[in-house]
């Protein structure tokens, strides 16, 4: 399961204020529900 | 267009074609030419991929469904960030270790040839079929648009990808596609403040988005959960998830996109990218499509967007007919343009229920105005019964040409170009790649040098451009079968993420049940699709749920069957 191990070790790629590629996945899941509840927000005000 | 607009045009377009020439010169072997040495950073991926992604029609049909359908569209990417996770988990950190130069050579390793070469094929006849409708389709439109032949338009963008993708390889796709892409985000937020600002004066965005929501064109979520219905929530999330994985992860013009990264990080960067760029880039090509509409409810629109149909139309003993229906509409529009003005008047005051009176004339007029256009397509179809009853794909570039200013004209033509020779550049890129890798180098000539294998790339570059040329030539004479090929990688993308599926996570699994599970597996998806049994969005999904039940079973009657063997021996 190298791939596991990949995700956890410190990365140099990686940007400076993430701490983890784990912490990148849930930020682009927390972006993904935040955008999600934005349009449901604009289809509720402009329908 | 105007002088200006060409001279925008062929400079945009060549500035990109020798910039991508100059910055991958100097090619000698296939790891340079097919990988690009596995050097490029991580925004270069990034812009590289979602060029791969975003085909002309992208821009072109995109601003167009929301003008005819709304924003719900945009719910058809949601799947896409949590497939990008997956993807920089498992397939990512794989595919660079071992040190692939496709996907499917993957496959060999965990399972065996056949395997590998039955994905490998798949995807050949996929990405073969439909890159030509990918160039077929803008061909067709800018060729109405411009009044030039499909012929010179499809040539003239098939041959300059041919030459830039043949001289520098993946690098020259990668490089025009970052300046693409830059050049593409740039213009269309330039139309979009123009369409804008053409608004009348003191409408103002509020109320221009109320305006379209009023008429149901903001309907950006729906919840409601309907197997059949293309876009809602759960079709883009859960449909969607399996369609970008499947693209991304198996589709060899995505996979030789990321793994041109500098290391897995550079890859993993770039797809996050991808997945955090990709929604909002979408809602605002939409939100454009949705200032159109705005404007068009103050502008008097074509009856029938398709200008080249509507010609046709006036040369036939229907023109009479038709010149009727014309003349009906454009006195409904000044209908509706009364009713969208009060409208606006209305939610000015903030009153609703002069707010309510106004959306139900509103609705009236819109309605009369859709009833008559609706008269104008039957006339049309009754002159030409082949004739192309959905003009959405022709509703942004008639606003971009009769209303744009000069030289923005010639841009916004040359985005639609760019957007095309990018999709194609990649496709013929994976093309040449799985050719020479998966079957020449491994099954023909193991034994070659780096000159010949560098000669095969170039090789497979041209004869796969001039497939594409013949095919998008060709697809006008295919009728309803354009549809289908349109759908084509729904119908193969289920099983190849599949197969990969349990390549990554069922290990017990070996190569024999896993090809009988793709072959199976494929035979009941075309049936589906053929039969039209589930919306196509979602045969990816069943796709690959079915190769890995199949093979989880076929390997456990497989296991029962060989010490029973042994013991007969």
């Amino acid at each position: 399961m190298y791939w596991l191990k990949a995700v956890s070790r410190p990365e140099p790629d990686l940007p400076p204020f993430i701490s983890s590629w784990n912490r990148f996945y849930v930020i682009v899941m927390a972006w993904l529900v935040l955008l999600i509840f934005v349009f449901w927000l604009i289809t509720k005000h402009f329908e | 267009m105007s002088l200006t607009d060409w001279i925008v045009l062929a400079a945009t377009i060549l500035t990109i074609v020798i910039y991508g020439v100059w910055k991958s010169r100097g090619s000698k072997n296939i790891n340079n030419y097919l990988l690009g040495d596995q050097s490029l950073p991580w925004y270069t991926v990034g812009f590289s991929v979602m060029a791969t992604q975003a085909s002309a029609i992208t821009f072109l049909s995109a601003p167009g469904q929301a003008y005819s359908d709304g924003m719900r569209f945009v719910q058809f990417y949601f799947g896409l960030p949590l497939a990008m996770i997956v993807l920089c988990i498992t397939f990512v950190p794989i595919f660079h270790k071992l040190k692939v130069f496709t996907a499917y050579e993957y496959l060999e390793q965990r399972f065996d040839l056949k395997t590998r070469a039955l994905t490998a094929f798949l995807f050949l006849i996929q990405r073969g079929l439909s890159t030509g409708i990918t160039i077929y389709a803008p061909a067709l439109i800018l060729s109405a648009i411009l009044h030039i032949n499909i012929t010179y338009t499809t040539l003239f963008i098939g041959g300059l990808v041919i030459c830039y993708t043949v001289y520098g390889g993946t690098k020259a796709v990668s490089y025009t596609q970052l300046l693409q892409m830059s050049i593409i985000f740039a213009g269309l937020f330039l139309a979009g403040f123009v369409g804008y600002s053409l608004l009348p004066h003191g409408t103002g965005l509020s109320n221009t988005l109320h305006l379209a929501g009023k008429l149901g064109r903001m309907n950006v979520i729906d919840w409601k959960f309907d197997p059949n219905n293309r876009y809602n929530i759960w079709s883009g999330v859960i449909g969607g998830f399996f369609l970008q994985l499947s693209y991304f992860g198996t589709d060899q013009s995505q996979v030789g996109r990321y793994l041109t990264g500098s290391s897995i990080g550079q890859s993993r960067l770039g797809l996050i990218m991808n997945g955090l760029v990709k929604i909002p880039m979408q809602f605002l090509i939409l939100m454009i499509g949705i200032l159109v509409f705005a404007f068009y409810q103050f502008n008097q629109p074509p009856v029938f967007f398709n200008n080249y149909a509507v010609e046709q139309v006036k040369q036939s003993p229907y023109a009479g007919e038709f010149n009727q229906a014309e003349q009906e509409y454009n006195a409904a529009f000044v209908i509706r343009k009364n009713a969208a003005e009060n409208m606006i008047t209305a939610l000015n005051t903030k009153d609703d229920g002069r707010i309510n009176l106004a959306q139900m004339q509103l609705k009236a007029a819109n309605g009369q105005a859709n009833t008559i256009r609706q008269k104008a397509i039957a006339v049309l179809q009754k002159a030409d019964p082949k004739t192309d009853v959905n003009d959405t794909n022709y509703v942004f570039l008639t606003f971009v040409t009769h209303y744009l200013p000069k030289g923005l004209i010639g841009l916004l033509i040359a985005i639609i170009f760019l957007a095309s020779m990018g999709s194609m550049a990649s496709a013929l890129n994976s093309l040449a790649s799985t050719t020479v890798v998966d079957i020449y180098k491994r099954m023909i000539n193991p034994n070659a040098s780096e000159k010949n294998y560098m000669l095969a790339s170039r090789g497979a570059t041209v004869l796969w451009g001039l497939v594409c040329i013949g095919m998008a030539l060709y697809a006008g004479h295919l009728g309803n079968l354009l549809e289908a090929v349109n759908q084509l990688g729904s119908y193969i993308y289920g099983t190849i993420l599949g197969v990969f599926v349990v390549a990554f996570y069922v290990k017990h699994v070996q190569g024999r049940a896993v090809f009988i599970a793709a072959v199976i597996t494929e035979v009941i998806i075309l049936i589906m699709g053929y039969r039209n049994m589930v919306a196509y969005l979602w045969l990816n999904a069943i796709g690959c749920v079915l190769v890995i039940g199949i093979a989880v079973v076929v390997e456990a009657i497989e296991k029962q069957s060989r010490p029973l063997k042994s013991r007969e021996i």
